[in-house]
């Protein structure tokens, strides 16, 4: 019984990170898809 | 031994509570793309299960076991694995982000809101459980059948088989949505892909109208063509996606682009599709001799051209004012080792950033050292702004290669001179400005984006494979003059012109005699 909570408890915390995880990489693209990202330099595609 | 322990018993249970949260979670994945046909969806990804595994508990039917492993299979492959594990989880973790220069090889679906994203991923981990215990299942049942003396043959291998093929199946339909040869007189659609918004929306703008001047003027082709425009944002994130929707959405057949990032940006795309990339830019290595071309002179090109109009001006020394910016730096890594070749001395150097604004010390800094001329090369604002700098300076002796030519404000530059594209066809430009009277004739990259559409079209137009024409296709007289490639290089090579600013605006100065631009590959930074 013990070991099946600690599998569910760390099978939590896994998808749990795996979901934040992903949570900001949407954020960071739709960022840049807006163009409101500072992850680029300014003028970066200008010439 | 009590059902609770017998293990079919067992993985009956959890192979179909892992199935079933995999279709809850897929149905919820598939709500924000289909809206409520998704309760059809719902309905039967999740009832079928659940009727097939009490059809074999009721009978012990082998044919009911095979209809819940073809069920589990289709909800495990088909959502859980393509759907969730490839098009959200591998696409978002790899495509996007640890693997994004790679994208190519991952799913091109646009990266959806959060709650659609993190369904596709609980369906894929929950798939993946699913996939373990039904296997487990159907063994468990299976073995139990041959201790009964029930056996049949061969339904293991009919659902794998099953799984396989859809899953071939449905890899073979992605990969070949793009293929094929339209009939005569079929639509061929041609991707022009070029900044339209920021910084490099004017020479986006100019060269959308090149493309369009040079389809205007097609007369009797064997297809007719249509162009697809995209815009490349103003980072790599947002080339990418316009990327996927120009072939993977609109099916285009070739691209013509401009600019050199979102150029090396567009280039594995274009080699995963298997479609030409004919590209205006300057960064000699995006053109692989395969799929992409780069059709405007190189760096060396620039500056073979330009140590050749100084030393027939005289100029014994210079000092290097320009910016920290890819093609840029490619133009003074170049000039810097024709100026060796030539016998001229750099005086004073100074690499900025695009950002700065004050120049007024780079400006005095460079005159202490008193060079017989200014090289000045620089993106908007700060190309304007040093151009100020040097006007209030009293400096008038400047020489550039191509930036004079997208200044906002050439008035501050009268009297400079620079390389630019060679406008061969002088027609060219008046044809142009009387058909777009509102537009800049941006002299740099048009006569090459005239010139690449009309070389792609000819690739079509010749009946033979587009991409297969083009490699063979080594020289051509073209807007730009005569243009050459050594076969299996990528460059489409010309010489540039040398240009001049009066009265405010580029004017071509007659150019004297010399050697065509060598026909070898280059490679620029």
């Amino acid at each position: 019984m013990k070991r099946v909570v600690v599998k569910w408890v760390i099978g939590s915390v896994v998808v749990v990170v795996i979901l934040a995880w992903a949570h900001h990489i949407i954020q960071v693209n739709e960022a840049a898809m807006a163009g409101t990202s500072n992850t680029q330099p300014s003028g970066f595609y200008s010439h | 031994m009590t059902t609770t322990d017998n293990p079919t018993h067992r993985y009956a249970r959890l192979s179909l509570a892992a199935v079933l949260i995999t279709s809850l979670m897929t149905t919820i994945h598939h709500y924000y793309r289909m809206g409520f046909f998704t309760l059809v969806l719902g309905a039967v990804t999740i009832g079928l299960p659940i009727a097939t595994i009490l059809w074999f508990r009721t009978t012990r039917n082998a044919v009911a076991l095979v209809a819940y492993g073809l069920v589990s299979g289709w909800v495990i492959v088909g959502f859980g694995l393509i759907d969730g594990l490839w098009k959200s989880t591998l696409k978002l973790f790899l495509g996007n982000f640890l693997l994004a220069d790679y994208g190519q090889y991952f799913s091109w679906d646009p990266v959806g809101n959060f709650p659609f994203e993190a369904t596709g991923i609980l369906a894929s981990i929950s798939s993946l459980y699913a996939l373990g215990y039904t296997l487990a299942f159907i063994r468990s049942a299976h073995a139990d059948r041959r201790a009964a003396g029930m056996t049949s043959l061969g339904w293991v291998a009919a659902v794998i088989a099953v799984a396989a093929v859809s899953t071939g199946g449905y890899v073979v339909y992605a990969k070949g949505r793009n293929r094929g040869i339209p009939p005569e007189g079929g639509v061929i659609k041609i991707g022009v892909i070029v900044p339209q918004q920021g910084p490099g929306a004017l020479l986006g703008s100019s060269f959308l109208k090149a493309v369009q001047m040079a389809k205007d003027d097609l007369k009797g082709t064997k297809y007719r063509y249509e162009l697809v425009t995209a815009d490349t944002g103003t980072n790599p994130v947002q080339t990418r996606a316009a990327i996927k929707r120009l072939i993977g959405v609109d099916e285009v057949r070739a691209i013509v682009g401009g600019i050199s990032l979102p150029g090396q940006v567009i280039k594995p795309y274009a080699t995963y599709a298997g479609i030409p990339h004919l590209c205006v830019c300057s960064v000699g290595s995006i053109g692989d001799g395969i799929f992409n071309f780069t059709n405007i002179p190189l760096p060396e090109d620039e500056s073979t051209r330009w140590v050749e109009e100084a030393r027939r001006r005289g100029i014994k020394s210079l000092a290097l004012l320009s910016q920290d910016y890819p093609s840029i730096d490619g133009h003074v890594k170049a000039l810097k080792e024709g100026l060796a070749a030539g016998g001229i001395r750099v005086t004073y150097a100074n690499r900025f950033a695009g950002t700065t604004t004050e120049f007024a010390p780079i400006v005095e800094a460079a005159r202490a050292t008193r060079p017989d001329v200014y090289f000045v090369e620089a993106t908007e604002p700060a190309l304007d702004l040093l151009g100020a700098r040097l006007k209030e300076a009293g400096i008038h002796n400047i020489a550039s290669i191509v930036a004079l030519s997208v200044s906002d404000n050439p008035t501050l530059f009268e009297g400079a001179w620079y390389t630019d594209s060679n406008l061969a066809d002088r027609g060219f430009m008046t044809r142009f400005e009387a058909k777009y009277p509102d537009t800049r004739f941006a002299a740099h990259m048009m006569p090459y984006a005239y010139d690449s559409f009309d070389l792609v079209v000819r690739g079509f137009e010749s009946g033979q494979d587009v991409v297969e024409y083009i490699r063979g296709e080594t020289a051509y007289d073209g807007t730009a003059g005569h243009v050459n490639r050594e076969p299996g290089s990528g460059n489409y090579r010309s010489r540039p012109a040398v240009w001049t600013i009066q009265d405010g605006r580029p004017r071509l100065l007659d150019q004297p005699a010399g050697p065509a631009a060598p026909a070898t590959s280059g490679g620029a930074p």
